[in-house]
This record gives structure tokens, sequence and C-alpha cells, in this order.
């Protein structure tokens, strides 16, 4: 039995245009990977940063894997949502990564990206009602297979914190150096 | 290239509309130009219009058609090498519209795979060079050169012929150039291929080039000309068939006229030579002419040979034909029965005129007579003049005989009357008679006895099952008639062969046998259907196991390509011969033989299996590490994960999972397995009873819990108005835009709360009556009682005996006056009364005699703890024993309780109802050992009759109130949907208001509409009508039933009430909990099943609040009876112990009696409905009452479970509890009783429902006192529905037994348990406490 665990914490959210962020995240994996301990899912609080254009979510993660086969690695979903005064909520970044194949420390850059508004108005919409476009399936953000029709503005950035242990790959011939 | 150069001249000259070309290209046609005169000399002194030209003419070549003339003189050279016939296809043209051009004739060619047809460049030249001298000088390369060119020219049907000019110039010593040419060349190929994708496959599983075909088969029918039930008549019936088939095919055809009229062709053919011979003069013509007739009159001879061939051969054949027929006619006339079908039906036409016929016949034998005796002739001469020839050189020779008319006449006579018939023969014309099953007669009886046969096929395209057709009867002419066709689309694959299996089907067993193999080759045929005849043959093994089969299977073959474009488009690509694969293969693909072997041979399908390939594996599971299965079966991540999960408690609180699978594996052996699989184990640990009543409580609970929380968020929302502008906001919380904005910036100015009011989900909050009632003060008035027993005389005597042996006693007692020693005979009994709730206790004075008087109030206070216990008003005796020591100044007394008889009031309804008043009836024991009834005459003079609140029971007037009460919200069941129809529940509202200004008690109105088990309203008197009953027809059984049916008694609970949850039969009788209430409609029910008449009376009764009685009408003295449900006693309606307190309101089925009579009392009402002074019925003529439909009709009892197991449970659960609670003395049981009083346990059941509700003394007590004289014995017998263990033992440990002092007691338990259906249980446990007597 191959283990995984990720330890760490997503970080924060950096250069969003919004000031009040929160994070869905969840960590996706092939069929061969079970879930030994650990939550695959969760949202941060809503944070923002006085001072820079930053919110930092501090969000801990400690999730036990233990899986069958290399396919299927396991990888991290974000989606980050500004919430607005009247609460309303609306994505505005849409970002996954891979885990790294390596153990140890690891320092994650997620580019994230937000669904373009098509009109003129939508964006007029966007800027004071809040609320810009959101995917309807979130299977987008890591399939390619469709993504060719959206029309994407790059956003900001998740920053995440990791740490890799793997245990007994040895045993399968995968090696770490 | 001047030739070239001129032909641009012309060409330009020619030109009229010139193809307009933008700038840009030619601006890159220029430089494509440029660059390629530096690099080859050839265009050198072209200029770059004269390119142009060309490029042009070379895109838009066919458009160009007055330019076709110069186009032939610009490309010779290409002609030259290519020598195409149609030079506009020299170009691929772009033109979509136009299919491409393709030479029909090269469609469809035969392709061998085959040494011979690969060409391989060689080095020695093909083609003979005449001219050149230095011939064998050429390079290597130019020979291949020439070669190229030769075989090129061959292809394309040249004849082989290079021209000289091509064979000069490459044959040209020094010229290396050829082979550097700018030009660009297309080559022609007149085929256009069509892409197909083949999936990679490796080469044993190729299986041909991919085409959809078609393949119908229809299969006709099987004949079977081998069969163990295969008749002589079989045999003569298919011969008669297959001559038959043969007949009518030659019939068709008409071979036979159509060699007559060619032969009359040639014969005119060859008369009009010799004719025209006999004109022609000229030599040479007509040695040729000669010839020709000569030729012309062989093929005569041949064909005449060949008519009467075959007209003889016809003839026969019809010969046969009627005396095989023949034949089957005399069989069957033989065996006087028929098993085949086939009949013939002969019709013979004479000759209409015999005359004509007879001349005609004539005129034909002469003129053949006449031909063939030339015929002889011409041999005779032939021979003859070879015979002179040789006669010059060879002497001895016989010299050939003339042919002699006579002989050939003869002979031809003969073969006219083989091949023809007479003319004075009549023609035969057969007919196939249709099939007739009226024909075919039975057999005769012994051979009937053979079953039935059915068979079916399976068909196979080489080894892939296709197919299978339904089973047939074989008929008894050995005919499987089948008319089944079915169709087969092929994509890629083609199988070669047809394989049809032959099974036969078993009437025995499932397993059908396969008996034969038929295979035909399968071939693309045109879309016209193949008749064909598959023969197929089995050798018998052995005679018993398979016997020897035989026949024929008619089926038509069409097999097709669905469209027939893709067919011709491919070629027929053929294998080639095994021989020459195993020489191109042996030393490379060996695999690739033996694979096409294996194909070859058709095989079972049995045996299909092993020749595929392994399965199909994707390659995510050829990477993966292990299997998931090895994953999910790891010790490690099981425990991990069942932690993770929190199900398991043994794995929830798990600290610690060691990292190595070794570590683990000591771990597992640690803790049995179970508690992974399962922690509650119900054989074991619960018994199954237990379980059951444990959730059938839980389910109740859950049940209640429920309906209130609805009850409640229902009620909520009926109050609350809707909040129309709030809901429309919330709607809109997704909008945004402009709204929002504005909504914003309102919030911002006026400082409104922006988010939005929500509607808080209503949390369920559990009715606890704990939080209302935090301290209870229970006062209990006793006033008197009544037939309280008096001690037996045993135990009498043993006193005075005690006391006597006491000697000389001090005490005053017995030197009282007569009366009191008279009474101190019959009633002495000092009972006293304890009112104990869970563990406090609180006891009166002690009173003397069987009817005492107290007069005295108890009082209780403390907490209720648990709602699920009783208040008890328990009854004891007294007794005092006086112990004397040596020293006469010590006396000790010793008292002794014996517990006589208890009554429970159930703590809600009592913090429900306040307050109950007025005279009950302690449930005493059946039987109570030490004691007895107390009997009038003993007591007192006066005659029964006259001492009218004397009962044979013990009852108790008391006034019993709680301080303070607990007011139980009623269930706001309106709001719940409503099953009844709207114009019912407007009535309903109506004649409530009615009735609510007519009723002398308000309280008296009890909503109809009630809310079921199902969280709906329904009418009350739905819940009237008949259920099937527990296996009981005794009505005293079924009162029982029912009473043993255990009221929950919980928490102060609003569904108990008329307001609350009507549980129908199906919710009660499974889960064997309910309310008070619901008691009553189950045991009306019953008594409506069991056909008596009777009503469901709502009112209060005495323990239970608001309860349901049964008012029923006995058959046989047609008086009225109360039942109370909850004990199954009976009472009279005057009865005025009757626990019944007062009457609302009477359900029939079909109507609600509201009690309208001033009197409350139950004994004075009036129980008769019809009095409108009395009763007001609820619905009348214009609105009935809905009925039925709430219960289950078909309901099922389930049987008990095993109940020894429970008895041991109970037997050894009473003895521990008594053990623990007499902590300072050891505890004896005496086992020596028990058979005894498990024997009066068994008969008191029976007892029991048989006696009713009288409180008879049976003679048990005094029968075991007899018994055992010198034992002082106080014992007791309880009787109660099984709920669950404690509640057993709380109940013995109310009675007190188990305060024996006495050091020499000994206790005997015993436990009895009836069973009902459903695990409705009627626990008796008899209690003993025995003290020998000393002395």
């Amino acid at each position: 039995m191959a283990e995984v665990h990720i330890i760490g914490q997503i970080l924060k959210a950096v250069d969003f245009d919004e000031p009040h962020l929160y994070c869905k995240w969840s960590l996706q994996s092939g069929n061969a990977w079970r879930l030994v301990q650990g939550e695959l899912q969760g949202q941060t609080h809503v944070s923002s940063h006085r001072l820079q254009n930053s919110s930092d979510f501090a969000q801990p993660l400690d999730i036990h894997l233990c899986t069958a086969a290399i396919q299927g690695w396991p990888r991290l979903l974000v989606e980050v949502y500004a919430v607005n005064v009247l609460q309303q909520c609306w994505p505005v970044g849409y970002g996954f990564a891979h885990m790294p194949s390596t153990p140890g420390a690891h320092r994650l850059e997620i580019n994230t990206w937000k669904i373009a508004p098509n009109s003129w108005w939508q964006s007029i919409k966007e800027r004071f009602g809040g609320g810009g476009t959101a995917l309807h399936k979130t299977d987008l953000l890591y399939s390619g297979v469709e993504r060719y029709k959206l029309l994407t503005r790059s956003s900001g950035k998740i920053i995440v914190e990791l740490s890799l242990i793997f245990r007994k790959f040895e045993e399968y011939g995968v090696e770490f150096k | 290239m001047e030739r070239e150069a001129d032909s641009v001249k012309s060409k330009r000259s020619k030109k009229k509309h010139k193809t307009q070309t933008t700038r840009s290209y030619r601006k890159t046609e220029r430089e494509v130009q440029m660059l390629l005169s530096q690099c080859g000399k050839v265009f050198g002194q072209q200029d770059s219009q004269e390119s142009e030209a060309r490029s042009l003419q070379f895109f838009h070549y066919s458009d160009a058609n007055e330019s076709a003339a110069i186009s032939n003189r610009d490309k010779q050279r290409i002609d030259e090498v290519a020598s195409s016939p149609n030079l506009a296809a020299n170009f691929i043209q772009i033109e979509l519209s136009e299919p491409p051009i393709v030479s029909p004739q090269l469609h469809r060619q035969l392709h061998r795979y085959d040494n011979s047809f690969l060409y391989t460049p060689g080095d020695r030249l093909h083609l003979p060079l005449q001219f050149i001298d230095g011939g064998s000088d050429l390079k290597p390369y130019q020979i291949r050169m020439l070669n190229r060119y030769l075989e090129e020219a061959k292809a394309n049907g040249n004849g082989g012929k290079l021209s000289a000019g091509l064979v000069a110039q490459l044959t040209d010593s020094d010229s290396c150039r050829f082979i550097i040419d700018a030009t660009l060349y297309r080559s022609n190929c007149p085929r256009l291929f069509k892409g197909v994708f083949l999936a990679p496959v490796p080469f044993a599983q190729f299986q041909g080039l991919p085409t959809s075909r078609c393949l119908k088969l229809c299969l006709k029918q099987l004949r079977f000309s081998a069969h163990p039930q295969f008749l002589e008549e079989h045999r003569l019936a298919q011969q008669l068939e297959d001559l038959y088939d043969l007949y009518m095919h030659n019939v068709k055809n008409k071979i036979c006229k159509k060699l007559r009229e060619e032969l009359q062709i040639a014969r005119n053919v060859a008369a009009r030579l010799i004719d025209s011979s006999s004109h022609q003069q000229p030599q040479e013509q007509s040695s040729q002419l000669a010839a020709h007739i000569q030729r012309q009159l062989q093929l005569t001879q041949q064909l005449r040979i060949r008519y009467y061939a075959e007209s003889t051969a016809q003839r026969v054949l019809l010969q046969r034909l009627l005396t095989q027929w023949a034949k089957l006619k005399e069989l069957r006339k033989q065996q006087q029965f028929q098993c085949t079908r086939f009949r013939l039906s002969l019709r013979l036409v004479p000759p209409a005129d015999l005359d004509a016929s007879c001349s005609a016949w004539k005129e034909r034998f002469e003129a053949d007579l006449a031909e063939v005796y030339r015929e002889h002739l011409e041999v005779y001469y032939h021979r003859r003049h070879i015979w002179s020839s040789e006669q010059s050189s060879v002497s001895h020779a016989k010299p050939p005989r003339k042919p002699q008319f006579a002989e050939i006449m003869e002979s031809l006579k003969a073969e006219y009357e083989r091949a023809f018939q007479d003319p004075e023969e009549p023609r035969v014309y057969l007919l196939r008679l249709p099939n007739d099953e009226t024909t075919l007669h039975s057999r005769p009886s012994n051979e009937q006895l053979n079953p039935d046969r059915n068979y079916y096929l399976k068909l196979y395209l080489d080894d892939q099952f296709v197919a299978q057709t339904r089973s047939y009867r074989l008929e008894p002419d050995l005919h499987v008639d089948m008319n089944e066709s079915l169709g087969v689309l092929l994509n890629r694959s083609h199988p070669e062969q047809l394989n049809i299996w032959l099974y036969e089907k078993s009437t025995i067993t499932s397993h059908s046998r396969r008996l034969a193999l038929m295979s035909t080759p399968l071939k693309v045929t045109e879309r016209g259907k193949t008749v064909q005849k598959l023969a197929f043959q089995v050798a018998a093994t052995s005679a018993a196991v398979r016997p020897k089969l035989a026949g024929d299977l008619y089926l038509h073959i069409d097999y097709y390509c669905p469209d027939g474009a893709i067919s011709s488009d491919l070629d027929d690509i053929q294998k080639l011969p095994e021989t020459v694969c195993q020489t191109f293969r042996a030393d490379r693909l060996p695999m690739a033989a033996t694979a096409a072997e294996v194909r070859a041979t058709p095989r079972s399908p049995s045996d299909a299996g092993h020749v595929i390939a392994g399965p199909l594996i994707f390659a995510e599971q050829q990477l993966q590490l292990c299997g998931i299965a090895e994953l999910l079966q790891n010790r490690r991540f099981q425990l991990l994960h069942s932690r993770h999960q929190q199900r398991n408690f043994h794995t929830k609180q798990l600290s610690f999972v060691p990292a190595l699978e070794h570590e683990i594996v000591e771990l597992e052996e640690l803790e049995p397995h179970a508690n992974v699989a399962q922690v509650l184990d119900p054989g074991t640990v619960w018994n199954p009873i237990d379980l059951h009543k444990h959730r059938g409580r839980k389910f109740l609970h859950l049940l209640y819990e429920t309906i209130t929380s609805q009850c409640v968020q229902r009620a909520k929302l009926l109050q609350t108005p809707l909040p129309l502008i709030q809901l429309l906001g919330d709607g809109l919380e997704q909008s945004t835009g402009w709204s929002a904005l504005w909504r914003a910036l309102c919030s911002l100015l006026f400082g409104q709360t922006a988010a939005l009011p929500r509607e808080p989900t209503w949390q369920p909050q559990p009715m606890c009556a704990s939080d209302v009632v935090q301290q209870f003060n229970i006062s209990l008035q006793v006033v008197r009682a009544t037939g309280v027993p008096v001690r037996s005389r045993h135990i009498l005597n043993v006193e005075q005996q005690v006391r006597r042996s006491s000697s000389t006693g001090t005490s005053s007692d017995l030197s009282a006056s007569l009366f009191v020693t008279q009474t101190l005979m019959y009633s002495n009994v000092r009972p006293f009364i304890t009112l104990s709730y869970g563990q406090r206790l609180c006891r009166s004075r002690t009173a003397e005699g069987s009817n005492p008087t107290w007069n005295e109030q108890l009082q209780l206070t403390g907490q209720p703890n648990d709602l699920r216990e009783d208040l008890k008003i328990s009854l004891f005796d007294e007794m005092v024993e006086q112990q004397y020591t040596d020293e006469a100044a010590d006396i000790y007394q010793r008292v002794q309780c014996n517990w006589l008889g208890e009554y429970r009031v159930p703590m809600s309804s009592l913090l429900a109802s306040r307050k109950f008043e007025g005279c009950i009836e302690l449930s005493m024991p059946k039987v109570l050992v030490g004691y007895k009834r107390p009997l009038i005459e003993s007591v007192t003079n006066i005659s029964v009759e006259q001492y009218p609140e004397f009962k044979e029971s013990v009852h108790l007037w008391f006034y019993l109130s709680i301080e303070p009460g607990c007011q139980v919200t009623p269930l706001q069941i309106g709001g719940l949907a409503c099953a009844e129809l709207p114009e019912l529940q407007q009535f309903v509202r109506e004649r409530r208001l009615e009735l609510q200004q007519l009723l002398p008690h308000p309280q008296r109105y009890v909503e109809p509409l009630v809310c079921t088990s199902h969280g709906k309203r329904v009418c009350l008197t739905r819940l009237l009508e008949p259920v099937p009953l527990p296996n009981e027809t005794q009505l005293e059984r079924v009162c029982r039933f029912v009473s043993l049916l255990s009221p929950v008694r919980s928490q102060l609970d609003a569904c108990q009430n008329f307001q609350g949850v009507w549980l129908d039969n199906q919710a009660l009788l499974d889960s064997t909990w309910c309310s008070a209430k619901d008691l009553g409609v189950l045991l009306c029910n019953y008594m409506l099943s069991l056909g008596l008449e009777c009503w469901l009376v709502l009112g209060l009764a005495c323990p239970y609040g608001e309860c349901t009685f049964v008012i029923y009408r006995q058959p046989e003295s047609g008086d009225l009876l109360l039942v109370a449900p909850t004990t199954g006693k009976r009472y009279q309606l005057q009865d005025i112990f009757c626990p019944l307190t007062r009457v609302y309101s009477i359900v029939a089925a079909k109507n609600i009696y509201i009690n309208i009579q001033t009197e409350e009392r139950v004994s004075m009402t009036n129980f008769d409905v019809q009095n409108g002074e009395c009763w007001l019925p609820l619905f009348n003529k214009r609105q009935e009452a809905p009925q039925c439909g709430i219960h289950k009709l078909d309901y099922v009892y389930k049987r008990s479970y095993e109940l020894s197991q429970l008895q041991k449970h109970i037997e050894r659960k009473i003895m521990k509890k008594i053990s623990a609670w007499r902590t300072t003395r050891k505890t004896f049981w005496n086992r020596a009783f028990q058979p005894h009083l498990l024997r009066i346990l068994s008969e008191l059941e029976n007892l029991s429902t048989s006696a009713g509700s009288r409180y008879d003394e049976p003679a048990y007590s005094e029968e075991l006192e007899r018994e055992y004289p010198n034992c002082r014995l106080y014992g007791f017998t309880m009787n109660f529905a099984y709920t669950n263990l404690a509640a057993i033992s709380e109940r013995i440990r109310t009675t007190c037994i188990h305060y024996n002092n006495n050091a020499d007691v000994e206790f005997c338990v015993a436990v009895h348990i009836n069973a009902y259906v459903n695990d409705v249980l009627s626990v008796w446990v008899f209690l003993l406490s025995i003290v020998p007597l000393v002395g």
C-alpha cells in the first residue's frame, strides 16, 4: 500500500482585483486512490488584507491518501470567490495544480483564471452589481475537452505550501531521490 | 526544348481569354522559376512569361479546351514516358463537382499474393536492344531504368514497345542527366484507393479488410435421412422427393427442348452450307467450306447424341419416379399408416391426334435415320480411304464393312424407344400435392411411445457464435420445418465459413445434445438468393448414446454487400494456397501460419474459448502498482479507513495504527474479527424479542417525534402570514445588477439591514416534561379499602404456635372479648398502603382487618427523573413476629411486610390530568400463598345483598393529586394534510361551531379529524373496520391479547391524547407499543371482525387519562358490556367500579355520537345512542361518515421468537437481582418447589382468559400449604406483558419479597411465558419464600 501524506496550507491569494475573497478547494485523484484520513474538500473563510493586495487564508491541509497506481495523481482544485457588501459572491478564479511528485516541502503557485464577460453589459454588471460568470460544470477546471469554448481572463494566484511524505512507493519500484 | 518553345508560341496565338492571376501569385511563381532556372539549365532560356503560362496550364488544364492540342505537344515527353491514353487525367483535377474519372475496366481486379507478381528489379536487361552495339556496357542503373519503362509500357497495354527515342536517350552512354529532371511528373493511377482504417491488431488476429456485408440466412427445413425413427417409408418418400425435385428442375429448364431447337438450327445451318457448297465453285473456298461443313455436321451429331441422352435421362427419371411412387403407395397401404406427407398426382393426357403424332414421330425418325445413316456412311468412306491408303504399305488388313441400313435403323429405333415416348403413349404430368395434415395417419401406439424430439440449430460464423434458432419439433416424416430467417450485418471481419451445429433439445434436462456440424464456405454473391442444401452425417458411436444421423438442411443464403459501391471498390484479395504461405512465412512468422491453420479447420464451439488471446487489458490497469482489491484488503488501510469513518466502536478510538503491516497482523490476532464486521450481534447479545420490543419502541418514539415536529412546523406556517415581498426578495437573491445596487444604496443611506431576514429553520425541540416540572408534590388521600385478603390459617396458626411456644405469654391479646377474637380469627390482616415513585416511598399507618380505613394523606415529593416509571400504590400486610430470647426481658419484634397488591398510575397521565379520585380496583395476584379471600360469612352475618360495597376484589377509595400539574400543549394537527374531501372538512368545521354551543361540557367535543401514523388527518370513523384477528377467535382471548400490548409510557407526549396520533393496526402490531387509546381501537376492530355489535367510547379513564373503551352487545343476553382494553376486563354499564370516569362520545363505523347528557357519571349515563336527547350524531344523511381505508386488511401476524432462552434469562435475572438486593444475607434458592409452581403457572394463563375479570380464589395456595405443612409459605404470582428485563426486576423490587430477615428463608422462583403472535408475551412469575418451621 503506497501512501501519500499531504500536509500544508493554502497560504494566500494574491493579485486578485477583489478585496474580499474566499477559496473553495478540493483534492481530486484517480480511481486507484483512496482516502485514508483527512478532508478532501473545503472552503476557507473570507479574508482581506488592509494594505496589500492579498488575502491570507492559512487553510490547513492534512490529507492521507493511499494508492494502487500512479495514474490519477492527486491535484488540488481551487475556486476563488469574491464577496461584496451585499453578501453576494461570484467566482473570480479557477485553477488547479498537481501535487508535486517529489517528497519534501513545496511552494505551489496556482495561477487562476476567470471567465471573461462576453458583452459590455456583462462587464458593467460585473463591475457594479458583482457576480461574474461561473462555470456550470466544475470538471472544466481540470479537463481540457471543452475548454476551448471558454474565453477567460487571467486572475490572481493562490499560493499553497505543502510538504509531502511518500511511503512505500519503493516497494513498487517508484523511488524518490 | 524547341518543341516546347514553338508550342508556347502557338498557344499564345490561340489564347482568347487569359486566366486571371493575382500579382502575388505571379511574383511567387516568378521567384520559383528563377530558382529553378538557377539550379538547372532546363528552363534557362525560357522567359518568365512562358513559365507562368505553363503553371497556369498546370492548374487550369481542363477548362482550357482549345489548348488541348497544344498541351498534347507540350507534354509529349510525358506521353513518351507515361503514354497515357487521356492526357487530361495526367493531373489530378481539383474539381469538386465532378467525380474523379476512373477507368472502369480496372475495377475489381483479382489479386493474389504471390512472388511472381512482385517485380524485383534486376541488372539483366529484359528487352533486346538491336541497334546498339555496346549494349553490354550499359550501366546497371540504365538497365534498371530501361526495364522499368518497359514494364510500365507493358502494363499500359502499348504492346510493350518503348519508343526508340526514349531508348536512345536512356542508352546514351554519357547521359546521367535524365535522372535530374526539373519537370514535375505525376504518374497516373486510374484507380482510386480509399483509405481504410484498421485498428492495430496482432498479425495473427488480422482478419482481412473491413467492409460491411450482410448475411441473410433463411433456414427452410431440416430433413433427416438417417435417424433412429427412420422407416422404409421415409426413405422412399425422400428418394421420391429428390427425384421429383430433379425432375422438376429438368422440366423447368426445358433442357430437351432447348437441345432440340439447337439441333434443328445446327441441321439447318449444315443444310445451308451443303447447299452453298454445291453452288460455289472456287477451289480454295470449297475446301474451306468443306471443312466448315464437316465441323457443322460433327456439331449436329454431338448435339443429337446429347439430345438423345438427355431425353433418355428424363424419361428414365420419370419412370423411376413413377415406380417409386407406386412403391410408396404400396408401402403405405401395407403398413396401415402414413408418416410422410409426400403425395403426387398424375395426369395422363392421351395424344389428341393420334395420327398426327404418329406421322410427326415418323418424320422425325426418318430425318434422324437419314442423318445417322449418312454419318455411318461417312465413317465408312473415311475408313475406307484410310484403309486404301494403308493398303499400299501394309497388306494385311480387312476392308471396313459397309454399314447395314437395317442394323442402323434397329439401333436407332431402340434408342428412340428409350429416349422418346411412343406416339400412342399418353403424356404424363406430375404434380406434387401440397402437404396436408389430414393425410397423416398416426402410427401404431407402440411406436407412439417415442417422445417428441426437438431440434434447434446454432449458427457460427467461423467460431463466432451468431444465433440460435428456436427449437422445432421433429415431424413424423422426419422433417423439421423451421422457416426461420435471420440477418447478420458484418463489419470488418469476414468469416470464411458458416458452421451450423445441430442440437437436439432434451426433454428431460435443460442440456441439449450437440449432434452434427454442417459447414459451408461463405462467398459473396449477387443480390439474389442461392438455395443450398447442406448435408450432414454423423456416424453412430455406440448405439445407445448417439445413433447414426444424416440429413440435409435446406437453406437460402444471401450474402452480399449492403452498399454495392464499397464491394466493387475493393479488390478481391484471395489467400494464397497454404503451401505458398508456408514458403512465404516459414521462417519469419510461424505464429501466423498456425493461426491460419487453426482458423481453417472448423472447431466445435465448446473449445473456441482457449483460442482467444488474453483478455483486453487497459493500459491503466497494467500500469497500476497493485490491484485495487489488494489495496482494499490491506489491513492497515482497513483500520485507518474505518477509523476515519468513525462507524466502528473499536476502531473509532484507535489512536495508534502501526505503520508496518506485519505489526498489524499481531493486532488482528488480539482483537476478534467481529469488531470490524458487526458490533451488534442480535443473536447473542440481544435477545431477538428484546430487540423487537426495543425497535418497536424506538419506532413509535420516532414516529411521535416526527409527527410532532411536522405539526409544529405546519402550525407555524399557518400562523405566520406569507411574507410576500420578502419571499420575492429571497427569490431575487441571485439577481444582480441594478436592483442589488439599489438595495446597497438603500442600506447605505437609510441604514437598513441589507441582509434579508431569513426564516429560521425549525429545530425539533424535544417536548420534555422534565424541563417543565422540576419538582412535584404528590399527595395521596387514602380513605379505605375493602376485601383485603386475610392471612390463611396456616400463617395464623404459626403465629399462635410461636406465641404458645413462647410459654406464658404476657400479652393480653388473647384474653379479649369473643368479638375481638372472632375478628382476629378471620380478619387477622394489618394492611397499610405505600405510595412509591422511583426510590421514594411513603407509607400509611397500619390498619386492622380486611376492610381497613386509613383516612390519611400520604405526601411524596421528588423529581420526575424518568417518566417511564409508574407511580405505585401498593398494599402491604404488616406481620409482626415476636422473637423471644432466653431472657424474658428482651423481646425482639420482627416486622415482615407481605405484598398483597398494587395499583400503578402512569406518571405522564397523572401529570396530564392532575388528579385521580374515586374507587380503584387494585390488581391482586392471582395466587397469593399464605392469604385467602375474606369470606363474607366469616366477617359478618349480614347477607351479601345488604353489603353492597363488598366485592370480591380489593377496592381502594382514594384521592390522588399532583402539584404542579403539567399542561400538555395539544398537538396542532390542524396544519397537517387532510385526506378527507374538502366538503367534509367544511362540514366538520361548521358542525364543531354548532356543537360547542350545544354541549354541556365543551371538552366533550373530540375533533373527528384525527392524525394517523402517516401524518395525515382522517375522520375517526375510518378507524373502525374489521381487521384480521391474531389467530384467536374467542372474545376473551382477543381481549387478553389486546391487553398485553403495552402502552408506551415515557414522556409527556401530546401524541397519546385524542389530538395525537392514532396508529393503524400495522404500526401498532409491528411495534407492539401504542398509546392507551389505540388499544381501544384495535379491540373494537377485532370485535367487529368477530361479528359483534360494538362501539368505541372516547372518554376519561382512571389511570390513563384520555382513553378509549369499547362497548359491545353480548350476543347471548343482549346486554351492553363495557370493556377496558388495557386490562381486558369487562364491566356492566352500571358498575360503579368501572375505571371509565367520563364519556365524551361514542364512535361507530357509520357515525360519531357526542354525549350531550348533563350527567357525568358513567354508571348513570344512558348508552342508547339512538336517543336524540342523550346523544347527538355528528354526521347526518346529508353528509355521510367516510369509512375504512386506514388499516391494513391483509396484515399477516408473525410468529413469536423462541421463548426458552428468554424464560431462562428472566429467571436468572430475578435470581440475580434478589441475591443482589439481599445484601446482608445469603440467598438460598430452593428448587424443589419449582416444578410445582410451574404447573400452577401454566394453568393460570388459561384461567385468566376463561375466568375473565373475576377474582376467583383457586385452590392452589391451600394445596401448596397442605403439601408442605412444615414450612411457612408466602408467595404470589405476577403477570404482566413482557417489555424488557429491567421492567420485571422493577416490578419484583416493589413487592419487597426480598426483605425477609429470617435467617432460614429460602426462595423459589418460577417463570412461565405464554406467547401470542407478534412477540406479544404474557409473563407469569411465581415468587415464593419458604421459612421452615423449627420445633
